[in-house]
């Protein structure tokens, strides 16, 4: 049953990354600037038959239809083209900066998760409590912050103030020898961007994490566990948390796209060798080919993660299975 | 003090406050009461009595915002109120339990119903019971669920609710307790499901030897099951007595309007009536779902056929899943039938599309179940009741006097008009729903379970402003209904349902009182106290006589 489930979705993934490859193929084509003319441009100048040339070398002389056949052909074949500001193949530049991407996002997805899990946890349990406004005060403050403003806080006060963590990049310039040490150096890195990124999402979790616990707790089955005898502290635990945290599932799987976009500003102000950066970058050069591939990637991404959360509901919420089937 | 050996619990004065501004200032007042081994005491009475705040108060599961004090509430050698929390908590599930009048909400929709079990005996460390799978199956079996070992492992959803009501029980049981406490545990469940869960509840008291508290609102449920009866008002304790005591000689005023409320098994004589059929259904058919498709197809209305003419009332009777409801929408309109022919005053209106039928439905109108959610809360009563009319193009002026005329008609102050509906009780609200229905001034009149959510004594006479209405405009009414005493009071004719289907029809003389089906007669025969229900009977039969 399970992995039927699993084909039909990853079938339809499939579906969605066309549509996906479309709509950026189109929408990248018809936004204004020619990449021929700035690369002529910034080549220091040249004549109409060299921006000419170039276009033919780029493949754009020919058709949208055309331009788009030839593209998905490479696609099929694992190709994602050649950027010719870069002079390297597209492919191998995303490779190279995905583990950077996936280490900032899925910290920060952590970091998000657990926070808000626990202050949510918190305040819905003590609700209406000191304990609860304070906590309902720092997450209103945290989700009402510009994401870039926090990053540029955070830098300022513990890396430049404090100096308790390094400002920008993925690894100091002397990258120590021994393995742990480069561990410990990349995780130091690691500290104000995955934070900066995972508390404004931590600040949504909290909110619903505390509806979700109050509405639980006043469940009939809560009733019922109080008058078997069972403990407030495993109430909390084995009956109002784990039916409160569903709800996180649904959105959590939404807002893991959002933190690969999040991450484009997040690796800017740090300077993070992600793809985030690479997309920033390409956009700025109209480096087709780049853009197009990490658009590709990230809505990859995002399918596979929908996929992966997708079963996770259905392992936590027994209920799942047997409504899609009846 | 010494206590009675067999006394389980016993309560003196307890009072429970209600906030500030509430309408009185006590939920329950003064309250006495004791159980002992092997009784079953019934806690009756109607909504806001207090009977549900006296068992949370020894439950210690009453809300923080509300305080009580008490005299003194024992359960067994030890008063409740000098205990401190985690004894409290330790005596819940060992000496006390609880089952609730929801069983579907009542059981955790993530845990396994085996663990739900088993969690009593873990949380109470130092019980008699080592083997806690074996304990598990034996609890399983002795409530009467099938293939306990299935059942051990399965999720809530896939029980049904008599089936989860027999979980809650096998959970209360799990440690033995002394006292159970039961808040209205069968008001959820169809007739029949009422019937075996009561049997269990007197199993429990005669093999187990428990001292049970029965909250009920349900005179039947007293008289099949109580052994002493405690009648509640308003937080105060009116009458107590053994059942026999109470029910057939109520010292208390209030206890008699109770039980004069509950309707006789006495259907009205059947009226012949010569007027061509108002509505005339022919072999309809309602499938839910596509059969042989992914999901499960359901025959909701199968092959139903039925006449009703002018000033005649029409019950349809069955259990839940019956299909009941599914003819009230398709008489209406809220559903399309996927054959047959349904006649409405003399036309053919199986296929008229909805615009097509809106004229007609100044014909034909729905007083719906639940008189919380039926009426729109941000409209005023008058806005409620003009909108069909006024929609169908009556005056502005013309619909506001028909309003006025209505309200008073259906035994509302003109007042009423400008309120919003939070601000009446469910028995007022219901009646607004009846003006706004009548309105449009319609020929037939569709009650599906209109009287369901409505107590007792406001029940009664709810069912005798309909009939009076009936009376005065010549209406024909479906009456939708699972409760058999209310179809045999309100009806002249009578179709019983089981799965879609009608398995009897006829004068609810015969069908009630003469079932010739056997489900028909499964259904009677689970009415609770008939035997109480004989001798009111003949008492009334002899006071006729003197």
């Amino acid at each position: 049953m399970t992995y039927k489930i699993f084909l039909t979705r990853l079938g339809n993934g499939l579906l969605v990354l066309l549509g996906v490859a479309i709509m950026n193929f189109t929408l990248v084509h018809m936004a204004p600037g020619d990449p021929a003319m700035i690369f002529a441009g910034e080549a220091g100048g040249g004549d109409e038959t060299y921006v000419e040339q170039l276009r033919q070398d780029m493949g754009l002389d020919k058709p949208l239809v055309t331009q788009f056949a030839i593209y998905a052909g490479d696609l099929l074949r694992g190709d994602l083209g050649y950027s010719f500001r870069n002079q390297r193949d597209v492919a191998s530049m995303i490779v190279e900066r995905i583990p950077a991407t996936l280490l900032l996002t899925m910290t920060a997805f952590g970091i998000a998760l657990i926070i808000g899990i626990v202050f949510g946890m918190l305040g819905g349990w003590f609700r209406n409590t000191l304990l609860d406004r304070g906590l309902m005060i720092v997450t209103l403050v945290l989700y009402a912050t510009p994401l870039f403003w926090l990053a540029m806080m955070f830098v300022l006060l513990f890396s430049v103030r404090l100096g308790w963590f390094p400002p920008f990049g993925m690894q100091s310039v002397l990258v120590p020898d021994a393995p742990l040490d480069r561990l410990l150096d990349i995780g130091r890195h690691l500290v104000l961007p995955a934070f900066s990124l995972g508390l404004f999402y931590a600040a949504t979790y909290a909110r619903l994490v505390r509806a979700s616990v109050i509405n639980v707790s006043n469940a009939d089955f809560v009733k019922t566990a109080r008058a078997k005898g069972v403990p407030g502290g495993r109430i909390l635990r084995v009956h109002v948390l784990r039916n409160a945290i569903l709800p996180v599932f649904s959105l959590a799987s939404v807002h893991i796209g959002q933190l690969v976009g999040g991450a484009v500003l997040t690796e800017t102000v740090f300077a993070w060798p992600g793809i985030g950066r690479l997309m920033f970058d390409a956009i700025l050069q109209r480096d087709y080919p780049v853009i197009l591939g990490v658009f590709l990637t990230t809505g990859l991404l995002v399918i596979l993660v929908n996929i992966v959360t997708d079963l996770l509901y259905r392992i936590v919420d027994p209920r799942i299975e047997h409504t899609a089937g009846n | 003090m010494t206590q009675n050996a067999t006394e389980v619990l016993n309560i003196g004065k307890l009072s429970v406050r209600l906030p500030d501004g509430a309408d009185r200032p006590f939920a329950v007042h003064d309250m006495d009461l004791k159980i002992e081994k092997g009784e079953i005491l019934c806690v009756v009475g109607e909504s806001g009595s207090g009977k549900s705040m006296t068992a949370n108060a020894v439950m210690g599961l009453l809300p923080k915002s509300l305080r009580f004090g008490a005299d003194h509430i024992r359960l067994n050698d030890r008063d409740l109120l000098r205990q401190p929390r985690s004894t409290l908590r330790d005596l819940r599930g060992r000496e006390v339990a609880m089952i609730f009048q929801e069983p579907l909400s009542a059981l955790n929709p993530l845990m396994r119903i085996g663990d739900q079990i088993a969690e009593v005996m873990k949380v109470h460390p130092g019980s008699d019971f080592n083997d806690v799978r074996a304990r598990v199956i034996q609890l399983l079996e002795f409530v009467g669920l099938p293939e306990p070992e299935t059942i051990r492992h399965s999720y809530p959803f896939r029980l049904s609710g008599g089936q989860r009501q027999r979980v809650m029980i096998a959970i209360a049981l799990a440690l033995e307790p002394d006292l159970l406490i039961a808040d209205e545990p069968t008001t959820a469940l169809d007739v029949t499901t009422q019937a075996q869960i009561l049997d269990l509840m007197k199993r429990i008291r005669d093999e187990k030897g428990m001292g049970i508290m029965m909250i009920t609102h349900d005179i039947g449920v007293v008289a099949e099951l109580a052994d002493r009866v405690i009648v509640m008002r308003q937080g105060e304790m009116l009458e107590e007595g053994t059942v026999a005591e109470v029910l057939e000689a109520p010292k208390h005023a209030y206890t008699r309007q109770l039980i004069d409320a509950v309707p006789m098994m006495l259907p009205k004589d059947a009226r012949q009536i010569g007027t061509p059929p108002l509505i005339s259904v022919r072999n309809l058919n309602k499938i839910y779902g596509k059969p042989g498709g992914k999901t499960r197809a359901v025959h909701a209305v199968n092959d139903v056929s039925f006449d009703l003419r002018a000033g005649e009332t029409l019950s349809v009777v069955g259990e839940s899943g019956s299909g009941k409801s599914t003819i009230a929408k398709l008489l209406v309109k809220l559903e399309e039938p996927d054959s047959g022919q349904y006649e409405l005053d003399g036309e053919d209106v199986t296929h008229l599309s909805v615009r097509a039928f809106r004229p007609k439905r100044r014909v034909i109108q729905m007083i719906f179940q639940d008189p919380f959610s039926s009426l729109n809360p941000q409209h005023t009563v008058a806005r409620s009741i003009t909108a069909g009319p006024l929609a169908a193009g009556v005056p502005q002026d013309r619909a506001m006097e028909d309003a006025r005329r209505l309200i008073s008609r259906v035994g509302l102050d003109e007042s009423a008009l400008n309120r919003f509906p939070h601000e009446f009780s469910g028995g007022q609200r219901q009646r607004i729903g009846i003006a706004r229905a009548l309105a449009m001034s319609p020929r037939v009149l569709v009650a599906d379970e209109s009287v369901s959510a409505l107590d007792v004594s406001v029940q009664a006479k709810v069912l005798d402003l309909l009939a009076d209405l009936q009376r005065e405009y010549d209406l024909g009414m479906i009456f939708i209904t699972h409760d058999l005493r209310v179809a045999c009071q309100i009806s002249d004719n009578l179709v019983v349902m089981l799965r879609g289907r009608i398995v009897e029809r006829g004068t609810a003389h015969d069908v009630l009182l003469q079932p010739k089906d056997p489900y028909t007669r499964a259904l009677v025969a689970a009415l609770p106290g008939q035997a109480w229900e004989k001798r009111r009977e003949a008492a009334m039969a002899a006071g006729h006589r003197a």
